[in-house]
């Protein structure tokens, strides 16, 4: 981060670091940028045998030729061919035909590819296999091979020569094998390398015939069952020579139709492993008194978590604070602030939970539970340590009470008494954490980290920096993001992140969601926070409700707008429009102008009134105190009233934008009215724009 | 906490760590062990003796702290009348030229004239050096002389930074929290859940509600390099060095040993504990010292030199 206060770039950071750890490194056989003749034509072939597994032969040779035309109503990987002979067609040939091999090979399968997040498994599912039937099993002419294998004494052979083969056909990639490429390998075994001239029809391969008995019992055993078709047989056969099923049947299939599956150097010992596994998937249906039927909230949850855990947010962001659950000597984690706060942001509790606050144990301890942030050492990042007057101490420093000061994030009893998000750190003594537990926070590593780092380099600007201010320039934590956002924002946001906070030091990258991916993120964090998904009504943002209140409260919005561009308020911090606060980027706040998409009404009216009730760290501070309505030059009306005017500015800023619009000078004038143009057009615009902000400068 | 305890068990409770055995429990486990001890080396291994009176007189106590409120009990004084302290804390280092501070906000205001704001973490006088914005505040008082006065403080801001570096205030004594400025700042107070805006040329009332263990942060996020410190005290007995580095905090309880928390910004010990080379008062690494003063006293304890390294920077 420069002096300046600039925010730098971590890409770059990283592709630097990555580029300085090449140690000698020098890149070895890099392709041509262009294809030789060669390489070409064998392009154009793979291209064509995919085509043909599309479209008739005609047809496929006449697409890679022409390409596909602009209206033609294809879908899927062949839609690269729309627009052929416009674009470069190597680029063109060399995609379709990378993407068509990777998912004939299932790459995906070990490796995660974008674009093949939904493709299809490429091996049968075995969830059941162990008890599938039989009839509905391909053993296709794989039993006059395993006789006719056997009958020529190759049985001996599958051992580590097996193996080594298989080796070989991974290595090679068993897609490489071309008819005629393969028929090199004829005479080896190993079903990987079995070959076309293995598996057409030869004329004495009938004749052989060999019965179970004339081969060693295991053998026998495992012949007999398939030559019963039944599983184990075939099973048997397909670990030890997988594209041996399709033994005589190359004639009619094309190569790209073939087995895929590679031959893996098990020997017999660990084949049998795998039978066993294999065939005792039987699948048999719990009885539905036992299947986990998660609730759809539950289930938003579960799915959310998924990508949350496929992405890393977590990472980067705090999905769950810590949370301990605590036994107290009471009165031994301080005393209540009085509640002098509007009534809407008081905490609510049943007397239940009053009264459960007040129970204590046999040991004459109170148990309460304090979900929140441990506070930090701002210049080690360490969980911070104090005394019982709470002056930070060493964690194995003797003669002191050991206390940990908790920023709570969620309301709580003590003493049977409310202790509310916002409020002072509690000091908690160690011994009241140790007779309970604790469960760590999970996810916001990096901001952690962090944490410190930030401080550092803000100090080299200014030395006055206060440390709980950094937390607004790192990944904020997710908690509560599912009653704060509108859904339909976040879906969008998740998809192409934008700039919000203006002080952050890192940007959220692009994670190429697909849109289901970002749904499920979406409604994770409803689910989680309680919050109605995927559509909210929320009458605050009905135009019926903004006339209403218009016609109670006289220049609503005008008004709230006098407080946001007034020089004591949100414009002293804010983005608003196209105005921007000049400073210090760490002291300026998100663009007011885009809160209706963002911010549910209901969260920023409560936020407004107290911001600290949602975010205990922000530097927000009260604007309009709820015994302190501010001045009636602004907005008449006392602070319920001026809180509730904000919102719904906010939550109607394109209206409100739109009424400050006019045409009149972009029309062309009435006839007669030509020559007043000059005085009246500029007049209209002036007067259209009613609120005035001095200082602008570029977003 | 604090327990009432029974006359015999009163050399325990000094004894042992005050911090580790604040619990009833605690006391009442120390006295058990201190009965073992007693036992003496040498002497024939007998079993645990049961000491009736002893007993009764424990339980005594500890329903009779138990029904004045969970075990809580008051602080007990332990002497009479009331003393003053007083000093002077001087630098013996050559103090830095302050830095001027970056002001790139609202700078018709902040930065008038071409004035310049400074960092004022260090001021020394010239002439006296007397190190100013030192605070000394007793760690635990038995007895308050004084009620909680309900005139208000002043604390304001003018030209984009805080007329008083750092103030105290009692728990419970109203602050004026003012913007003599003609734009709007905001006063962020740590550790409390304090943070208002205050519109040009307003205040408002903020009440302290709990003391704090050392000086918290006053911040301005409008504002980010306006910074002050503020220190609440329930007994009130605190005081912050002036300009030519003196103090005097009046009405201390006498008779009785008493412990003073000092604290410095700059200073290079932890969270800013200033430790000083004064064996005489048990001044510990914690900044910490103890004295206890006569009925009527004024202790003078003269000049307190704080050396160049003790103040970082």
């Amino acid at each position: 981060m420069a002096k300046s206060g600039s925010v730098s770039d971590p890409a770059a950071d990283a592709v630097a670091y990555l580029m300085q750890s090449t140690e000698g490194w020098e890149p070895k056989d890099i392709p041509a940028s262009s294809l030789t003749g060669d390489e070409r034509q064998a392009l154009e072939e793979l291209a064509t045998l995919y085509l043909e597994g599309r479209f008739p032969a005609a047809k496929a040779s006449d697409v890679l030729k022409n390409g596909l035309p602009e209206d033609a109503a294809i879908r899927g990987d062949e839609e690269v061919f729309i627009g052929l002979a416009a674009a470069e067609r190597d680029e063109v040939l060399l995609n379709y035909v990378g993407k068509k091999t990777i998912g004939k090979l299932a790459c995906y399968g070990c490796h995660d590819i974008p674009g093949f997040e939904d493709a299809k498994p490429a091996g049968a599912a075995l969830a059941d296999w162990g008890r599938k039937d039989p009839s509905r099993i391909a053993f296709e002419q794989v039993a006059h091979f395993v006789m006719h294998d056997l009958a020529h004494g190759k049985e001996h052979a599958h051992g580590d020569e097996a193996a080594e083969d298989a080796h070989h056909g991974a290595a090679d990639g068993h897609s490489g094998h071309g008819p005629d490429e393969s028929a090199d390998h004829a005479g080896t075994t190993g079903a990987d390398s079995l070959g076309s001239a293995e598996l057409a029809y030869r004329a004495d391969d009938d004749s052989v015939h060999l019965s179970p008995e004339s081969v060693d019992p295991d053998t026998g055993y495992f012949l007999e069952k398939l030559l019963g078709h039944e599983r184990e047989g075939f099973l048997w056969q397909k670990l030890r020579q997988p594209r041996s099923y399709d033994y005589k049947k190359v004639e009619n299939k094309s190569y790209n139709e073939r087995y895929r599956m590679p031959q893996f150097p098990f020997d017999a010992k660990q084949r049998e492993a795998v039978m066993t596994f294999v065939l005792g998937l039987v699948a048999e249906p719990p009885a539905p008194e036992f299947v986990y039927n998660p609730t759809p909230r539950e289930q938003a949850r579960l799915d959310g978590l998924v990508v949350a855990e496929r992405f890393n947010c977590g990472g980067c962001h705090t999905l769950q604070m810590d949370r301990w659950d605590i036994a107290y000597e009471p009165e031994t984690l301080g005393f209540p602030n009085d509640f002098n706060d509007y009534s809407f942001l008081r905490g609510h509790f049943t007397p239940k939970q009053v009264e459960q606050s007040l129970r204590k144990d046999a040991k004459g301890r109170l148990q309460t539970s304090l979900v929140g942030m441990p506070v930090l050492d701002p210049e080690t990042g360490k969980p911070q340590f104090v005394d019982e007057d709470g002056i930070p101490v060493e964690p194995d420093e003797e003669d002191v009470v050991l206390h940990r000061p908790v920023m709570l994030w969620k309301d709580t009893l003590v003493d049977g008494e409310p202790r509310l998000v916002g409020g002072p750190s509690l000091f908690v003594p160690e011994d009241a954490i140790q007779a309970g537990k604790h469960y760590p926070a999970k996810g916001g590593e990096l901001a952690r980290l962090l944490f410190p780092v930030v401080i550092e380099d803000e100090r080299e600007i200014n030395p006055n920096v206060k440390p709980d201010d950094a937390w607004g320039w790192l990944p904020p934590p997710l908690v509560g993001e599912g009653t704060k956002v509108q859904s339909p924002w976040l879906h969008k946001f998740l998809l192409n992140p934008h700039p919000i906070r203006p002080a952050a030091v890192l940007r959220m990258p692009k994670f190429n969601l697909q849109s289901s991916q970002a749904a499920a993120l979406t409604d994770y964090f409803a689910s989680v926070d309680g919050a109605d998904y995927p559509y909210v009504y929320d009458s605050r943002l009905d135009d019926s409700s903004l006339a209403e209140a218009e016609t109670r409260y006289p220049e609503h919005l005008e008004g709230a707008m006098r407080i946001v561009t007034n020089n004591n308020y949100c414009v002293k911090c804010h983005l608003v429009g196209d105005y921007a606060p000049p400073g210090n980027p760490k002291a300026l706040a998100p663009q007011l102008g885009r809160v209706h998409e963002r911010l549910r009404p209901e969260y920023v009216y409560e936020w407004i009134a107290n911001p600290k009730r949602f975010l205990p760290y922000t530097g927000m501070p009260v604007n309009i105190p709820h015994d302190k309505p501010v001045s009636q030059d602004l907005y008449v009306g006392d602070s319920e009233q001026q809180v509730g005017g904000l919102t719904d500015l906010l939550m109607h800023f394109d209206e409100f934008a739109k009424r400050q619009f006019s045409l009149d000078s972009y029309l062309p004038p009435p006839a007669g009215e030509a020559a007043s143009v000059g005085q009246t057009g500029p007049q209209n615009v002036a007067s259209a724009t009613s609120i005035q902000i001095d200082s602008r400068v570029d977003n | 906490m604090r327990c009432r305890l029974v006359p015999g068990l009163i050399y325990m409770e000094e004894l042992m760590t005050s911090n580790l055995f604040r619990s009833c429990l605690g006391a009442t486990v120390c006295a058990v062990l201190a009965a073992s001890v007693g036992c003496g080396a040498g002497s024939p291994v007998e079993g645990p003796k049961v000491d009736v009176a002893a007993a009764t007189a424990l339980r005594a106590s500890l329903a009779e702290s138990s029904a004045a409120g969970g075990g809580e009990a008051e602080e007990q004084s332990q002497g009479t009348g009331w003393a003053t302290l007083k000093g002077s804390f001087t630098f013996l280092g050559t103090p830095a030229a302050p830095k001027a501070l970056v002001v790139d906000k609202d700078t018709e205001v902040c930065s008038k004239g071409g004035m310049k704001l400074y960092d004022q973490s260090l001021m020394v006088d010239g002439s006296t050096k007397g190190l100013a914005n030192v605070v000394v505040f007793l760690r635990k008082s038995s007895r308050v002389k004084a009620e909680v006065p309900q005139e208000k403080l002043l604390f304001d801001q003018k030209n984009c930074e805080f007329m008083t570096p750092v103030f105290a205030a009692r728990v419970g004594q109203p602050v004026s929290v003012k913007n003599s400025d003609p734009i709007g700042h905001n006063t962020n107070i740590s550790g409390t859940s304090f943070n208002q805006l205050i519109p040009a040329g307003d205040s408002t009332v903020f009440t302290p509600g709990r003391e704090t263990g050392l000086p918290v942060s006053v911040t301005c996020n409008i504002h980010p390099w306006m910074k002050a410190y503020a220190v609440f005290r329930e007994d009130g007995y605190v005081a912050v060095s002036a300009a030519d580095g003196s103090f005097t905090i009046p009405d201390l309880p006498a008779g009785e040993p008493l412990e003073f928390q000092v604290w410095h910004e700059r200073s290079t010990g932890r969270s800013g504990a200033l430790s000083l080379d004064q064996p005489e008062l048990k001044w510990n690494a914690k900044g910490r010292f103890k004295i206890t003063l006569k009925e009527n006293e004024v202790r003078d304890l003269g000049a307190l030199e704080v050396p160049a390294d003790a103040i970082s920077g």
